[in-house]
């Protein structure tokens, strides 16, 4: 198991809320992302930008049926960093 | 990002760490692949695990096996494909230590299920393959409904 760290990136609440997201499936398609936070398309593109330099998550663009569709997965780095960040808040309020 | 705090009160912790289980919890329903599917996956796993029950060499259910495989395959086979339509992409292969884990688990309760229904039956209950048949279903609906992506969400905040 990793040390439990507290990480400015992840801690963000929509790019909390984007990692969580990410954690429940393998890849998920950036206009699900963006319904499920309902933010504009700026805002996404924004944290998903913070998250991705930190190399937290990985975008491809796939063109499917004539349509162009971003798809968006937590690296393995994202994965370690972001349970790293949930063990760290639990940690803060005593549960482990 | 140099300015963002780096510590935070209990409080706010727990709010997050509710937040978070919020965020899985509306995800995991919203993806949600229609009743109609589920149905079809757990009855036609159903169709297996009874007819494997109730082969014998000179009767056709082993003709319901095959069938029952088959459209299982498809039906799980149209299950991705929708999920994929909507935008999900699920793992099929476990990638975590405890994805791994709870596979090799459901295999194993899956495995004795199917064991059990006729096993039980040749020793001389004649209504085994049913029951097994009900609970590898009704296990298999629960699964799909409870976890649709595959992955177990576990609780951060109670």
């Amino acid at each position: 198991m990793t040390k439990a760290t507290f990480d400015t990136v992840i801690h963000a609440p929509n790019r909390l809320q984007i990692c969580a997201l990410l954690e429940t499936t393998k890849e998920l398609e950036f206009q699900i992302v963006k319904e499920q936070l309902d933010v504009s398309d700026s805002v996404l593109s924004k944290h998903l930008k913070v998250l991705e330099d930190a190399n937290y998550v990985q975008l491809i663009k796939k063109t499917e049926f004539t349509r162009q569709r971003t798809w968006l997965s937590l690296t393995s780095l994202g994965r370690k960093a972001f349970k790293s960040h949930l063990r760290e808040l639990k940690r803060i309020i005593g549960k482990i | 990002m140099n300015n963002e705090k780096e510590t935070i009160s209990k409080e706010e912790a727990a709010a997050t760490l509710k937040s978070v289980d919020l965020t899985k919890r509306d995800a995991i329903k919203s993806f949600r692949i229609p009743l109609l599917l589920i149905t079809l996956i757990s009855l036609s796993y159903s169709l297996v695990v009874f007819s494997w029950g109730m082969t014998e060499h000179e009767n056709m259910w082993a003709l319901g096996m095959y069938i029952g495989a088959a459209s299982f395959g498809i039906f799980v086979a149209l299950y991705l494909y929708t999920f994929r339509l909507l935008g999900i992409k699920v793992s099929v292969l476990p990638r975590t230590k405890e994805r791994i884990r709870s596979e090799l688990v459901l295999a194993v309760i899956f495995a004795v299920i199917l064991i059990a229904g006729r096993q039980v039956r040749l020793l001389g209950f004649e209504f085994a393959p049913h029951i097994a048949a009900l609970i590898a279903g009704g296990y298999m609906a629960y699964l799909l409904y409870k976890y649709p992506t595959g992955e177990y969400l576990t609780r951060n905040q109670k």
